[in-house]
């Protein structure tokens, strides 16, 4: 992975808005409505083709397919994989249950858009799991350097791929004795596809939003410990995942959930870092621009070791306010004075913008103003942390 | 009205979410103070007692009515005004033009929910504007009076009574009857002169509600040259000075902001673009939104020393457009940069950034959450207050 050697570079968490066409054939696929296999292919190849573009445009430096080829950051891996089928619904976030006029004005918000759930119609594990068809998966990503390769610009490019755990989460399991048992069998499939992105060239970002998430999905009215036992067997399962795999090659993606809601039963960082931390990856990936999680960037002081970078989340992704560049900036130097090196801090999104396909609350010209935003917050904030005396020292007050 | 002596004070910035039946009611266009209502007076006289109990309960410390009775933060002058009639749409926003698919969202959105706006079927000014009738006012004034007096002693610290400033009106209510733009805003001052006087002789705090000194740049102005705007919003301060002539300086208030809407804001005018502007208004405090991803930074700009040595920030610290709750560490650090900026903990009260409910029923905060935000808001003020003013406090 590349550091910030003399600037901060510029990223985000995967999922970008996708044309409204493909949104279209996502929703009639995860409904099991048969799609057109050319016009999918070739409305996903268009869409990757332009949101490669756009990234470029915006100035982004580790960029990616925007996950076009993909409904949901989790559910299309079941498709790729063999042993499940059934359906269920996953259990609703706590804090909807706990402010119930506001989860009817957000079920209203739901059903005025056609969007790909990422919550009904899961499939379950009924059969053993195994990684059976890498078409797709090589597809994807000849495709994606198909295209970098005739729109050169990306210092880097990146590819993400659900944790075992969260497929663990999200396809509940019928099939295996135990949870370990499902989650080892998950783990040894996916490291297919997570070879196949390292392989590919690609920088593999793995979406674990279950390490915080998953906390008011399913644990929220049990024990810590119990939450805190299953955080730390998916960290497992990720490490022996990511045996082969150089670790400055995988960065990790942690969040409580891309929605914008009240978010106040939020496992706080600090009760599971300690258990994250030992994840053998080079980067994490976390969200520090939304008002439930600003504050803990201060707990990564000391925390990660000299190899290993931050990318800090510093758009919400759940607001159609386009921050000021200069509040980009601000949230910049604050994790760089943490992390006491400017160098080992890329700036990042909190989330993806479009997880689940056309369910994103910030639609397309939105985003990508938030994008612009983002590149011109990391420049004023490399002005100031590479070019001013004291590198990593805040300096972002008293400018005007 | 000064900030805090021990501790970091809390307070909002007026509307508060209405029952929903009383908002239902507002939407209809019941009129607060007709004769014929009192089933109505009876309802918003209970949301009173219960908003501002409620507000005790989550630790504000200087509360209001939550704006119950009223349509909308202004529309409840229509019927305090001679000279208003007819109808008209005002112009939106230069930013929700200029994102095409996030006005398509806005709309979609807007459409689940039945709210008073403020842009449409406004008012416009036909005959000559005067102060009509005290007795709204008045009613107003002595229901939050019940109110306080139904809490516990020492349950509040203040009290506060919003209005809208001239300018404001003149940008929301089109003029059709004066010779000049300034004429009208000058008739609207000398007719809210009366409004003005009459909170703070009923021993409330007076917010003169000011979007038109930041919002209007990108409504009425979008198209003019900002040196125009700045030309409006120094007439608007000047005439809202004579306004509050005989009111004492420490009994008010005045908040600004750029439109309490989710939006990209990317035509907002900067703060310091408007401060110099600012500085010249007859308060004691100012009442601005630091908490959204778009105005944050602009805390920095009081570095320099622009406020008076008596005078106190209200820094909102809470975004009234998300449903995002808070957390009380953040709210602290907000709270603690606004300190840093100001560089005095006496004169720095913790605010929000807007009102939850501008129009009856328009919010988007559901209700329940801001409650809960307003809880973060203490909360993180009470930190705010152990690491400024040491363990000694509540």
């Amino acid at each position: 992975m590349i550091f910030s050697r003399d600037r901060i570079l510029t990223t985000h968490t995967g999922s970008l808005p996708r044309p409204p066409g493909l949104t279209h054939l996502h929703v009639q696929n995860s409904r099991g409505a048969t799609v057109d296999a050319n016009e999918m292919q070739s409305a996903v190849h268009e869409a990757v083709r332009d949101v490669v573009a756009k990234q470029l445009r915006a100035g982004i430096d580790i960029g990616n397919n925007g996950e076009q080829p993909r409904d949901n950051f989790f559910r299309y891996a079941a498709q790729r994989m063999s042993g499940f089928g059934g359906s269920w619904n996953r259990a609703t976030f706590g804090d909807f249950t706990r402010y119930p006029l506001f989860f009817e004005s957000e079920k209203k918000r739901l059903a005025s858009v056609e969007a790909v759930s990422g919550r009904n119609a899961l499939p379950k594990a009924i059969g053993p799991v195994a990684y059976s068809d890498r078409g797709p998966i090589d597809r994807e990503c000849a495709e994606l350097r198909e295209v970098v390769a005739e729109m050169p610009g990306f210092t880097e490019v990146f590819m993400s791929s659900p944790s075992p755990g969260i497929i663990a989460a999200g396809m509940k399991n019928e099939y295996y004795d135990s949870e370990h048992a499902y989650l080892d069998a998950i783990a040894a499939a996916l490291s297919i596809e997570y070879q196949a992105i390292v392989d590919s060239g690609f920088v593999l970002q793995l979406d674990c939003p279950e390490l915080g998430l998953e906390y008011h999905i399913s644990y929220y009215e049990k024990p810590l410990s119990v939450f805190l036992d299953f955080v730390e067997s998916v960290i497992v399962a990720i490490n022996r995942a990511l045996e082969r795999l150089p670790r400055d090659r995988v960065r990790l993606h942690l969040c409580w959930g891309s929605y914008e809601g009240p978010h106040d039963l939020d496992i706080p960082l600090s009760a599971i870092w300690p258990l994250v931390k030992r994840a053998n990856v080079g980067a994490f990936v976390l969200p520090f621009a939304n008002s439930r999680h600003a504050h803990e960037y201060r707990l990564l002081e000391g925390q990660l070791s000299d190899d290993q970078l931050i990318v800090a989340g510093v758009i919400d992704t759940t607001s159609n306010f386009i921050e000021h560049p200069e509040v980009v900036a601000d949230r910049l130097q604050n994790v760089a004075a943490v992390m006491g090196d400017p160098r080992r801090v890329i700036a990042g999104t909190d989330c993806g913008f479009d997880s689940s396909a056309g369910a994103g609350r910030v639609p397309a010209d939105v985003a990508w103003a938030k994008m612009n935003s983002l590149v011109e917050g990391a420049r004023i904030a490399s002005r100031r942390l590479f070019e001013g005396a004291g590198c990593g020292a805040r300096s972002g007050h008293g400018r005007r | 009205m000064a900030g805090g002596s021990v501790r970091i004070l809390t307070t909002h910035t007026g509307s508060l979410p209405r029952p929903a039946p009383l908002a239902a009611l507002l939407v209809e266009g019941r009129r607060d103070g007709e004769a014929d209502q009192a089933g109505f007076a009876a309802m918003v006289a209970a949301a009173v007692a219960a908003v501002v109990q409620k507000q005790v309960e989550v630790g504000i410390d200087i509360a209001n009515d939550g704006e119950q009775g009223r349509r909308s933060y202004f529309l409840h002058m229509r019927d305090r005004l001679s000279g208003l009639g007819g109808s008209w749409t005002r112009r939106r926003q230069a930013d929700l033009e200029r994102y095409p698919s996030f006005l398509q969202v806005l709309q979609t959105e807007a459409a689940t929910r039945a709210g008073v706006s403020n842009l449409s079927a406004m008012p416009k000014a036909l005959a000559e504007v005067r102060h009509l009738d005290p007795k709204p006012l008045a009613m107003e004034c002595a229901r939050l009076r019940a109110a306080i007096a139904g809490l516990k002693p020492g349950g509040l610290v203040d009290a506060f009574v919003t209005a809208p400033s001239p300018g404001l009106l003149a940008c929301a209510i089109r003029n059709e009857y004066y010779d000049s733009e300034d004429s009208y805003l000058r008739a609207l001052g000398a007719a809210l002169r009366s409004e003005y006087e009459a909170i703070v002789a009923s021993g409330f705090l007076l917010q003169v509600d000011c979007p038109d000194l930041a919002l209007e740049r990108h409504m009425s102005f979008q198209d003019r040259p900002l040196s125009t705007f700045l030309s409006f919003a120094e007439a608007a301060v000047d005439t809202l000075n004579q306004a509050l002539a005989a009111v004492p300086r420490d009994r008010v208030r005045l908040h600004v902001c750029w439109g309490n809407y989710e939006g990209p804001h990317d035509c907002d005018v900067p703060l310091a673009d408007i401060l110099p502007v600012l500085a010249a208004a007859r308060t004691q405090a100012f009442v601005l939104p630091f908490a959204t991803g778009r105005h944050a930074h602009e805390i920095s700009c009081f570095r320099a020393g622009q406020l008076k040595s008596d005078q106190v920030l209200v820094a909102g610290v809470i975004d009234t457009t998300t449903n995002i709750v808070e957390h009380p560490e953040t709210v602290a650090e907000r709270i603690e940069r606004a300190v840093a900026a100001i560089g005095d903990r006496t004169r720095v009260i913790a605010g929000t950034d807007c009102g939850f409910d501008t129009g009856a029923g328009s919010g988007r905060v559901a209700p329940e959450v801001v409650w809960a935000k307003l809880t973060a808001l203490s909360e993180g003020a009470a930190i705010a207050s152990r690491r400024l003013f040491g363990r000694c406090v509540q």
